[in-house]
């Protein structure tokens, strides 16, 4: 039930994803996301698809997990593929009711639903392959630059951290309170639609309870051990780019120069 | 009258990395006029184990009855057998939830549709149970209590399911020692009383002994020992084995014996012990 999250999962490994520098990792996805929405021809798109299986497989990750990460967003990908398929002007395929459903409007509703799930998976690779921690360290250096601008990357880093250590707990915490309350004959699975949200407030009061807590807990923690902001901080591991980083970036680039020249080409 | 775990498996996680199975092949019989006593050490599986005696978690392989009813079938019969076991999680003072102690206490008799003046009826009797003066303390708010008190509100919660059977999940962590010795006292009561079977899930060798009529031990997800107390503490090198400790008392008397002074090993209260050894020197005198 709530085990079966995914969100900021993190499967140990040693693949060449795993030990890629989590900057290379954070800087290559971005690149991705652009290149997903720039190209967007069947051909760069069908070797955009290649590429990313190609990096699932490399993870070695089990292709049931990444089948997933996809699942909770299984209704937004099929409510934009119909709202494509309807409501694009085209030749008319067929009728059903009101809505006249176009060649036009499958391939668009085709395209979009690619490049939603596309952008799952890449950004799920991206979570899956790198702890949270290195995740959150990667932000912190890549931020680095624009602390003179008044942008407090140290302190988004921490709270990103904090945040990520405690989903697991809070999850924990609320299976364990749904787990007392059905106990006590509260059922959480049937009824309409506000009994249902008025069978939340014995979850939710508790957890707030326990969330402040545990932050105030946290906090009086962090101050006994002198924490006081990132300033003359120094890591137990610093990251250090490899000679696989910039492979990947050569391979990237590589990669990226071919798509642009199938896109002038027109394919 | 009994709960019956038929080689009940459960795995945590199944087909993924973090896979692991948290109880292994169990079989075992909680008997209605037993209190039972499960122990073991931290992750042998003690609270998977009791979670699946109110239907909490759904064994991946094997099957539960209560009272000779499958309570993972699908069916009305099977919701209810799953009520006559009540559930105290540990810390069970983080579940309240409500705005005073009598609307807390009511929450689980109100979800069973029960009439206002059962609900009332059971919160008092369950508030009394626990030594919580009705008329003081209803319209409390739970979180204005002390620890202590809370705790008492979160059992009478449970208590005023009125379930034939009661598991509670170490319900003594973190009480102060006479707190520990009331809650026990009052759960001894309980079942001698009103006839309602414990299971108690516990570290502490020296309760259990106390308490129990049947000792089931797990280690690493297995039952390793499930008999009678009396038996169950006799197999020191298993208990050992699995991270826990003989009751002070037993150990007092195993020394003994095994310095030569026939005396019986098989009591558990303190008072007995002493007059086991006292009747021991006397027989040793007297030859």
């Amino acid at each position: 039930m709530l085990s079966d999250i995914t969100i900021g999962q993190y499967f140990p490994g040693a693949s060449i994803l795993h030990r890629l520098d989590p900057r290379s990792k954070i800087v290559l996805l971005g690149i991705f996301i652009v290149a997903v929405f720039v190209f967007n021809t069947p051909a760069t798109y069908g070797l955009l698809c290649g590429f990313t299986l190609l990096l699932i497989a490399i993870s070695k990750l089990s292709w049931r997990m990444m089948l997933k990460s996809i699942k909770p967003l299984w209704w937004i990908i099929l409510f934009t593929f119909l709202i494509h398929l309807c409501s694009t002007p085209g030749s008319e395929l067929a009728k059903v009711w009101i809505f006249s459903l176009t060649w036009e409007g499958l391939e668009q509703g085709v395209f979009i639903s690619v490049r939603l799930i596309l952008l799952i998976l890449l950004s799920s690779l991206l979570t899956f392959t790198t702890s949270p921690l290195a995740l959150t360290d990667a932000l912190e250096l890549l931020l680095g630059p624009f602390k003179r601008f008044g942008l407090p990357a140290h302190e988004l880093a921490m709270m990103m951290t904090i945040a990520l250590r405690f989903i697991p707990t809070l999850i924990e915490e609320t299976d364990k309170i749904m787990k007392a309350q059905k106990s006590r004959g509260a059922d959480f699975s049937s009824g309409s639609l506000i009994r249902r949200i008025k069978c939340l407030i014995p979850i939710l009061v508790p957890l707030f309870i326990s969330a402040f807590r545990r932050a105030d807990e946290l906090a009086m923690a962090m101050e006994a051990r002198c924490y006081r902001g990132g300033i003359g901080r120094t890591r137990m591991k610093v990251l250090k780019i490899s000679r696989i980083d910039y492979m990947a970036y050569a391979f990237v680039l590589l990669f990226g120069t071919g798509l642009t020249i199938l896109k002038i080409s027109g394919l | 009258m009994s709960i019956e775990l038929k080689n009940v498996t459960y795995t945590y996680m199944p087909r993924t990395p973090f896979e692991r199975t948290a109880l292994h092949e169990v079989s075992i019989c909680i008997k209605k006029d037993e209190f039972t006593a499960i122990v073991g050490h931290t992750g042998s599986g003690k609270s998977t184990l009791v979670q699946h005696l109110n239907g909490l978690l759904l064994p991946t392989n094997g099957q539960v009855f209560v009272e000779g009813t499958d309570i993972n079938k699908k069916e009305p019969a099977a919701l209810a057998a799953k009520r006559r076991v009540g559930m105290v999680f540990q810390y069970p003072e983080h579940q309240l939830f409500e705005e005073s102690v009598y609307k807390d206490i009511a929450f689980g008799p109100r979800n069973m549709e029960l009439a206002e003046e059962e609900v009332e009826r059971r919160v008092r009797k369950a508030m009394e149970f626990v030594n919580l003066d009705y008329e003081e303390y209803k319209e409390h708010s739970p979180f204005q209590l002390s620890g202590g008190q809370m705790r008492r509100v979160a059992i009478a919660g449970v208590i005023a399911l009125q379930p034939d059977y009661l598991v509670l999940d170490e319900p003594t962590a973190g009480l102060d020692p006479r707190g520990h010795k009331d809650l026990l006292a009052k759960l001894s009561q309980l079942h001698k009383q009103e006839k309602i079977g414990i299971v108690l899930v516990s570290h502490n060798m020296d309760d259990v002994a106390r308490l129990a009529d049947r000792v089931i031990l797990l280690n690493q997800s297995r039952v390793v020992i499930n008999s009678s107390a009396k038996t169950a503490f006799r197999e020191t090198k298993k208990i050992r084995a699995a991270g826990l400790d003989i009751p002070q008392v037993t150990a007092l008397l195993q020394t003994i014996s095994e310095q030569g002074l026939a005396v019986d090993t098989d009591v558990f209260q303190f008072d007995e012990a002493v007059e086991a050894i006292f009747q021991a020197a006397k027989g040793a005198k007297s030859c």
